[in-house]
């Protein structure tokens, strides 16, 4: 680590122990509390260089580059669990929007329609055979089912024998 | 009085300097050119009210669209 001034710091790190991305990342989150200036070789060395703002001249470089180096340590943690959570969040996120997809609602509808248009129908047929099988049993007391033409048939019967 | 910067290519993006360069155009003539693993940015005429942060606030913003690349 040198110190250039008061207010400047710079420092190596082992791109074997911290990935590049996660370097970028805590670079990133210090943006608003130093200035950044990131150098070397992302596959062996990285040179951080830290400068302090005008705004945050009351802070130590010294403090700043340990929640620098603590910042970093959260990054790689949260780098490292979306790899290994990398799969199970796709299916997740593929799920959500596979259940939210508007086809997918309509073909959802279009089923339930089927669905009931089916069991009205079976309801309809069922109470159809239910009349036919009630009129069968049924008498005819009024003689409502008998059409004008038997009726007339029966009268003209009925005169003759007389 | 030309500021020069020196930008590594493995680390920086060329898309990441030409958008902070749009972004500062109006503060400063901005002019780029390659080495072989840098980019040299000069800037040139740079407005008198940030010639003293001019550097380090480009620096800071081209990491910036580093990470939004």
């Amino acid at each position: 680590m040198t110190m250039k001034n008061k207010e400047e710091l710079s420092f190596s790190l082992n791109a074997n122990i911290y990935s590049f991305e996660s370097i970028l990342g805590a670079a990133y989150s210090f943006l608003d509390r130093a200035y950044i200036f990131l150098d070397g070789d992302p596959k062996k060395n990285i040179k951080v260089v830290l400068k302090l703002k005008k705004e945050s001249s009351g802070l130590n470089p010294e403090s700043l580059k340990g929640e620098f180096l603590n910042e970093l340590l959260g990054q790689s943690l949260r780098l490292k669990l979306a790899k290994d959570n990398k799969k199970i969040q796709e299916y997740i996120v593929g799920q959500a929007l596979f259940g939210a997809s508007p086809e997918q609602a309509q073909s959802e509808n279009v089923n339930e329609d089927d669905e009931l248009d089916k069991i009205l129908e079976r309801e309809l047929k069922a109470l159809e055979e239910e009349e036919k099988n009630a009129a069968k049993d049924k008498k005819d007391p009024l003689g409502v089912l008998t059409s004008w033409d038997e009726k007339g048939v029966k009268k003209s019967k009925a005169k003759k024998k007389k | 009085m030309v500021e020069k910067i020196i930008f590594n290519k493995k680390i920086y993006t060329k898309q990441a300097i030409e958008n902070s360069i749009e972004a500062y155009s109006q503060l400063a003539d901005f002019c780029v050119s390659n080495d072989k693993n840098y980019f040299i940015v000069s800037i040139d005429k740079i407005d008198k009210g940030v010639k003293n942060v001019i550097r380090d606030e480009f620096c800071n913003f081209v990491l910036a669209e580093l990470r939004k690349a």
